[in-house]
């Protein structure tokens, strides 16, 4: 082997010192291994670095390293106002643009007092559910991937392919949609929205039967995932898991049904609860989440009412261009808001959306400026990644990888 | 699954169109709300410059060259844009919009990025402008 091609770092006193609290006597002394996995690691779903401590192949300890994807958007958004922020916000959690919109939004209307009309509040529904589908669909291929099952992975981005033509169709934009406004939505529903979401849910659930029963039925990913990372209820709740990931664990946790928001207690679904909180039940969580949302999608388009897609209180809503022509007050709201903003009273607010990986909370604290003073979003992802070193304590790396999948984390969402 | 039922499936695969496209040779056709690349119409504008300030990005900026006499240039960054759309919502007199065509914006250089929007000597003006920064005499 040529000298140059593996090179052992060699730790320094002061590297020594700065590792003590972190890592066990035993990696010190130098009978374990101390190995870094990613950045650039493709199982860890984006750029998470891990210090492994390792024994041979067995994990000792799991120490997530976060910070090499920090965007600093929240504190970009103290520089913009309320209404200019919310391009931003598509940006943190890239898979779920949607629900990060809306968390954004919901917390900026509280703190107005805005009320959204029905129609908008349906319409939010149905693109935040198929969010959730396309979210999980992506979970779902690469956490199979990451396990060596190629085929799901491809049958998976296919399926979300048409999810994200229709975000296309109605926002303009496949991924970065920026769709939900302060009061409402951009515009409304272009026509052929509901023939094309009814297509797709047409064909949907029996494609979920085949991708669920390429895995559950198959010995490999049982071995692989049942009884791996598993997390107790209490521990769950203790680091503050949220998402399926606590009911992965058996706790019926679930903000659509504890603090309903955006007429989500106008439709019918269950939340699907597992209780053995390895991978596995997590994997099964979130496969019958994306069957309810189809429900609460077909729910939802066939209530749909009819009306305003935005509120009509001009005070954070621009008027229809068509006002400006005869209304003077009109053309004072747009200068107004378009050159300065509004300005919603000093406070502060948090609300928070379940979120395809969990609960995500906006906190929106203003001092009576057009520029919120201190915006700040609690992260699902970033919950989640904490207690990995818990579910990692003695497993194998080959089950490390299955473990970092089986929490969905978005490390656009960990760092904002 | 059975073993009948996977030789259905592979046999069903095997004659079915894929689903990828060839994209380069064949063109997805983009929905009309497409946000691409920012398109300006200078024969309504006023120069009111709200668009100018309510870019998140500040991706665009408007320069003035007579206020009379309608000239303006709309120096466009498309490397800073996010495609919000937010200044085409704002812009009252429906001189900005976004091509639902012209998507594929990728470029080697970031020269391609910086365009210049307006009428042809206006535009000359102010490029020449740029160019020359000493001999900055605003043309009347
Ligand atoms: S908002 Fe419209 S009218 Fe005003 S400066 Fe911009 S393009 Fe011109
Ligand atoms: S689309 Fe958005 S980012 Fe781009 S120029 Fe308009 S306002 Fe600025």
């Amino acid at each position: 082997m040529p000298e140059n091609e593996y090179q052992l770092m060699e730790l320094t006193v002061d590297d020594l010192k700065e590792m003590k609290g972190l890592v066990s006597q035993r990696a010190l002394d130098g009978d374990t291994v101390l190995l870094n996995m990613g950045p650039q690691h493709p199982s860890t779903h984006g750029v998470l670095r891990l210090l492994l401590e390792l024994d041979g192949e067995l994990v000792i300890s799991c120490i997530p390293d976060v910070g090499y994807l920090h965007t600093g958007i929240e504190k970009s958004i103290e520089d913009k106002t309320y209404t200019k922020a919310i391009p931003l916000t598509d940006r943190m959690d890239y898979l779920s643009p949607m629900s990060n919109n809306l968390g954004y939004v919901m917390a900026v209307e509280k703190l107005m007092e805005v009320d959204v009309p029905l129609r908008a509040q349906y319409v939010r529904v149905i693109l935040c559910e198929l969010q959730r589908i396309s979210s999980h669909l992506v979970w779902l291929g690469t956490h199979a991937i990451d396990l060596a099952a190629m085929s799901v992975f491809l049958y998976c981005f296919r399926e979300r392919e048409k999810i994200l033509d229709i975000f296309e169709m109605v926002a303009g934009q496949r991924m970065m949609v920026s769709y939900f406004r302060i009061g409402g939505l951009w515009r409304d529903l272009p026509a052929g929205f509901e023939d094309a979401v009814r297509a797709f849910l047409g064909h949907f659930p029996s494609e979920v039967d085949e991708y669920e029963g390429l895995l559950k039925n198959n010995p490999l990913w049982i071995n692989r995932t049942q009884g791996v990372g598993v997390v107790t209820a209490e521990d769950a709740i203790a680091w503050g898991m949220t998402g399926p990931s606590l009911r992965g664990s058996g706790v019926n946790w679930d903000i659509r049904k504890a603090q309903p928001y955006s007429a989500y207690d106008h439709f019918e679904f269950d939340v699907p609860i597992s209780e053995a909180g390895d991978v596995y039940a997590r994997f099964w969580c979130r496969v019958q989440e994306m069957r309810q949302s189809v429900r609460i999608v077909e729910q939802a388009l066939a209530k749909l009412p009819k009306g305003p897609f935005i509120t009509g209180n001009r005070k954070v809503a621009p008027p229809p261009k068509e006002e400006l022509a005869y209304s003077m007050e009109s053309l004072i709201h747009h200068f107004k808001l378009w050159t300065e903003g509004f300005t919603p009273p000093p406070g502060e607010v948090y609300v928070s959306v379940e979120s395809p990986r969990g609960e995500f909370g906006c906190y929106v604290n203003s001092d009576g400026s057009p520029k919120p003073r201190r915006v700040h979003f609690r992260a699902p992802s970033f919950a989640n990644l904490s207690a990995l070193p818990l579910m990692t304590k003695g497993v194998f790396i080959a089950d490390l990888v299955a473990i970092i999948g089986s929490i969905d984390i978005v490390l656009g969402d960990v760092d904002r | 699954m059975k073993f009948g039922a996977m030789l259905g499936d592979i046999t069903r695969s095997l004659f079915r169109k894929p689903f990828t496209e060839k994209y380069p040779f064949e063109k997805h056709a983009a929905p009309d709300r497409l946000r691409g690349q920012l398109t300006y119409h200078p024969e309504k504008c006023t120069g009111c410059g709200l668009c100018n300030k309510d870019c998140p990005s500040d991706a665009i900026e408007l320069i003035t060259i007579d206020k009379k006499a309608k000239r303006f240039v709309l120096r466009y960054d498309m490397a800073r844009c996010t495609f919000c759309a937010q200044c085409v919502q704002n812009c009252r007199f429906e001189c900005l919009g976004m091509s639902h065509d012209q998507w594929e914006l990728a470029a080697l250089t970031r020269e391609p990025f910086t365009v210049y929007y307006g009428k042809d000597e206006d535009v000359q003006t102010i490029v020449e402008r740029f160019a020359h920064p000493k001999t900055d005499e605003p043309a009347q």
